[in-house]
């Protein structure tokens, strides 16, 4: 496990300034489980503070990889990380979930977002340390009728905004979501990803979106990367490309 | 009568040969094999009485913990109630060894199809889930058979069941050297058994049951019938370590077959190291050597009285707790075991000599 | 009511309140870790050796009791941080093995120290005194003050999970814990928390047996792996089952005890266990999903 040395510390807390260098700067980064299987090889990409990114690929492209060696993998997973990924200058590749939690960095896996056997409510409780109160407004309203609903109960839509919701009362500088779209119907998908625009901007927080929704990610984002076997094989700014074109390019790319 | 005996053994040489090569579960089988005979071979007929005794209870026990090891590290269960199954092995050959039935190797037989029914009756209730629930049925199983055994053997059989030495018509086979040779032609042929099973067909579904449990599902394995069909087959050969036993012990009482007997095999299995055959049978030798150990230990401190009587005093406690100790230690720090750790250490050296080889050559 | 049934009743919440608090600490472990906890055995007779150790030193239950109860919260957690927080999680089925190996280490370290003899206790009750119910029950004061420790058990075990931040995190670790991971929620200080608890209701339990017998270490032992049937009927990871469980055992090893003899107790509560696994292996009131663990 490389636990490498720190980088150059740049970027302002929390503004959102497009000048300043990066946020999240990954470098390197390759992750390889247990088994031996490879999740991700020597990516690198960075992040500026309120930024929003979006990763695509297809299935198995190492984009879930990528998020979990930012955020950390749990020391029972006996997965090892390799290269940096550094929030502030100082790297949490290879760290433990919790490290990346206290440097700004929240993710929001693909599956089991939510935990199934609390309350609404209980998940605001527990996501009510960074000072916000448990009762305060939701930022997704469709919740406020659900709060004594168990997360367990609820609709893949509605576990979304919870596992949102949450994310963001924990005042992450970097959120990272995995394949928020999946399973959801297009109308949801499109209400979920522009009130998930709406919010980041607000906060300025930064975020990395690994979609394989091509069209829902393009309207998210400000950049995007492409993987694919585990690489990032391409980068540009969203406003450049066509939906289209782009999930061309990655599910063209068939060995 | 020895040289008689020797005769099986050979068999044991020459079959890897025929057997199907599988380098995951016996790497070297043929060399293994050839160790094996030679170890058995001299110890049979050199070994002083110590020896051939010592040896005969690794063999038994190797057979059951390979035996065990077919579940744990095949199907990936784990059972607690291999005692109570060698006791059911040992009570059937212990009844038949004072009837007509006593020719060997009846009593072994019969022994195995107890053990394969008593394996198929706790096994449909505690494979229908994972694991867990194997190791809560079998932890029963253990405590009723120590009842049942309780029960069968009464006032009048208290202190246990007599067992008949095995024989052959007029032959007789009980002599340790004779018990010696038997358990370790038996062992070598169900090694024999389980290589040509884990090369086959049924060893490649049960290595992708235990890499994948949904995968292999999907692809159509029936995983319930795969795990029964492993326990089953492991009771069976459990079941004949324990009629092995009873013929060594000669008198099969409940008591021997205890949770903490089910608690040491498991032990050997997993500090010998699982997905190999070699690995339960080195754990087996470790397990039952240990004892010995300590004594020499208490020996080697004879000149620090207080040291060396407490080591004599707690000999059994303190090598209950090595037991104990090595068990976490394996699980927490070498997964594969004794037979990992001195795989690995001698593909080290091995890097190491020929690292100082290539130098040499450059120089 | 005759006396047979006030003795079965007397004598059953007595042993049944002894298995539930076992197994509400192999439910908290299992709950927080997913590790089948076979050591539950080995942390009864740490606890009744300390506690024994420091009643004979004269300290009475009002302060040996307390001071048991921190030192094994303490044993508990730190025993989860050295062998377990490596494996638990995505191995609980390699963590319950060593379980098994950690039960026979502390048992034996327990022997080393303590000796195998009975565990010498000075007399705490007088068993004399006993208060009258109805008909022919009565309790001893021995018996009522194993029930009230019990409820007093369950009741902050209870409210602590349902109404302190600690008790969330631990249920949010219980049902995901990677995700609680992600969610800043400190897992492994967590995980040690849920075992100290159960260390130390274990501890409870290995005390409250001492005083009303007068076991050794290994009989001690041996009743940590005899309150698994009470554990599996209840449920594996329900808190209410181990309760319930726990009593309903308790009863039927005393009927048992009184109506057929002292022998078929332990058969008895395992041939439940069987059929239990057979016929509904969630227990009374555990989650279906841990039938296919």
């Amino acid at each position: 496990m490389t636990r490498g040395g720190s980088t150059r510390g740049s970027a302002r807390e929390g503004s959102a300034a497009q000048e300043a260098g990066p946020l999240l700067d990954v470098r390197d980064l390759s992750v390889t489980y247990g088994n031996g299987a490879s999740g991700a090889e020597q990516v690198a990409l960075s992040v500026r503070a309120g930024e929003i990114v979006a990763v695509l690929g297809r299935n198995g492209a190492g984009k879930t990889s990528l998020l979990r060696g930012i955020a950390g993998f749990l020391p029972s997973e006996h997965t090892r990380v390799a290269g940096v990924a550094s929030i502030d200058g100082v790297n949490v590749a290879g760290r433990d979930p919790g490290q990346s939690f206290r440097h700004g960095i929240v993710l929001v896996p693909e599956r089991n977002k939510v935990f199934s056997s609390l309350t609404v409510a209980e998940h605001l409780r527990l996501a009510a340390r960074a000072g916000h109160h448990p009762d305060a407004p939701c930022a997704f309203e469709a919740l406020e009728r659900l709060r004594t609903r168990r997360a367990g109960l609820l609709s893949g839509g509605e576990r979304q905004m919870l596992a949102l919701e949450a994310a963001f009362r924990n005042e992450p500088r970097l959120l990272l979501v995995d394949e928020a779209s999946l399973g959801l119907a297009p109308v949801m998908v499109k209400e979920l990803m522009s009130r998930l625009k709406e919010i980041a901007r607000e906060r300025s927080t930064a975020v990395i979106a690994v979609e394989q929704d091509a069209a829902a990610a393009l309207r998210l984002a400000d950049r995007y990367y492409v993987m694919n076997h585990g690489r990032v094989v391409s980068d540009g700014l969203a406003r450049d490309v066509s939906a289209v074109g782009l999930a061309a390019e990655y599910l063209g790319t068939v060995r | 009568m020895t040289g008689e005996m020797t005769m099986p053994p050979s068999q044991v040489q020459t079959a890897p040969a025929r057997t199907r090569p599988s380098p995951r579960t016996l790497p070297g089988g043929a060399a293994g094999g050839a160790v094996f005979v030679l170890v058995v071979v001299v110890t049979a007929l050199a070994g002083g009485q110590y020896a051939v005794y010592t040896g005969t209870l690794i063999g038994i026990y190797a057979l059951v913990t390979v035996s065990q090891e077919w579940i744990i590290g095949r199907a990936g269960l784990v059972s607690l109630g291999s005692a109570a199954i060698m006791a059911v092995g040992a009570y059937v050959t212990a009844r038949l060894s004072t009837t007509s039935w006593s020719v060997f190797p009846i009593p072994l037989v019969v022994a195995m199809i107890f053990g394969a029914v008593v394996g198929l009756l706790i096994g449909v209730p505690g494979l229908r889930f994972r694991g867990l629930y194997l190791m809560l049925t079998t932890l029963a199983l253990q405590f009723i058979v120590a009842f049942a055994g309780q029960k069968y053997q009464g006032v009048e059989n208290q202190s246990g069941f007599v067992v008949n030495p095995p024989h052959w018509g007029s032959l007789d086979l009980g002599s340790p050297r004779a018990l010696f040779i038997i358990t370790c032609v038996v062992l070598g042929l169900v090694l024999l058994a389980l290589r040509g099973i884990y090369g086959g067909a049924a060893g490649r579904i049960w290595n992708a049951m235990r890499q994948d449990e949904a995968a292999a599902s999907v692809l159509g394995v029936n995983l319930v019938r795969w795990k029964l069909t492993a326990f089953i087959g492991s009771s069976a050969l459990t079941a004949l370590g324990g009629s092995l036993y009873a013929y060594q012990a000669g008198l099969v009482s409940y008591g021997t077959f205890s949770l903490d007997l089910s608690l040491t095999l498991l032990v050997m299995v997993f500090i010998g190291g699982l997905g190999t055959l070699v690995g339960p049978i080195l754990g087996a030798a470790v397990i039952v050597l240990l004892p010995n150990g300590i004594e020499r230990l208490s020996g080697a401190f004879a000149g620090i009285p207080q040291v060396a009587d407490w080591l004599s005093l707690h000999e059994a406690t303190v090598a209950n707790g090595i037991y104990g100790l090595l068990l976490l230690l394996v699980l927490l720090f070498e997964r594969d075991g004794i037979y990992g750790l001195v795989r690995r250490l001698g593909s080290a050296a091995a890097g190491q000599w020929h690292r100082r080889v290539r130098r040499g050559a450059v120089q | 009511m005759n006396a047979d049934i006030a003795n079965v009743i007397s004598n059953g919440l007595v042993t049944g309140c002894i298995y539930a608090l076992i197994g509400v600490g192999f439910v908290v472990v299992f709950r927080a870790t997913g590790v089948v906890s076979f050591a539950q055995g080995a942390f009864m007779v740490l606890g009744a050796l300390i506690f024994a150790g420091l009643a004979r030193a004269g300290l009475g239950l009002a302060v040996g009791l307390p001071v048991m109860l921190v030192v094994m919260l303490v044993i508990g957690g730190v025993i989860y941080r050295l062998v377990f927080a490596r494996i638990a999680g995505a191995e609980a089925f390699v963590a319950s093995i060593a379980t098994v190996g950690l039960g026979i280490v502390l048992e034996v370290i327990a022997l080393l120290i303590w000796g195998p003899e009975v565990i010498a206790v000075p007399q705490l009750f007088n068993f004399r005194s006993r208060v009258h119910v109805v008909g022919e029950l009565n309790f001893s004061a021995l018996n009522l003050f194993v029930m009230g420790l019990t409820v007093v058990a369950f009741v902050v075990i209870v409210v602590g999970l349902n109404r302190t931040p600690v008790g969330l995190r631990m249920r949010a670790v219980a049902n995901n814990p990677q995700l609680a991971a992600y969610s800043g929620v400190r897992v492994v200080r967590t995980s040690m928390i849920a075992w100290g608890i159960g260390g130390l209701t274990a501890g409870l339990a290995g005390v409250l047996y001492l005083l009303g017998s007068q076991p050794d270490p290994v009989t001690v032992y041996s009743l940590g792996l005899a309150a698994f049937p009470a554990i599996l009927l209840g449920g594996l990871d329900s808190i209410p089952g181990s309760l319930v469980g726990g009593i309903l055992i308790g009863l039927l090893q005393a009927a048992i005890g009184v109506f057929v003899g002292g022998e078929w107790q332990d058969v008895g509560a395992y041939c439940v266990l069987l059929a239990v696994l057979l016929l509904r292996p969630q227990g009374i009131f555990g989650s279906a999903e841990i039938g296919r663990l």
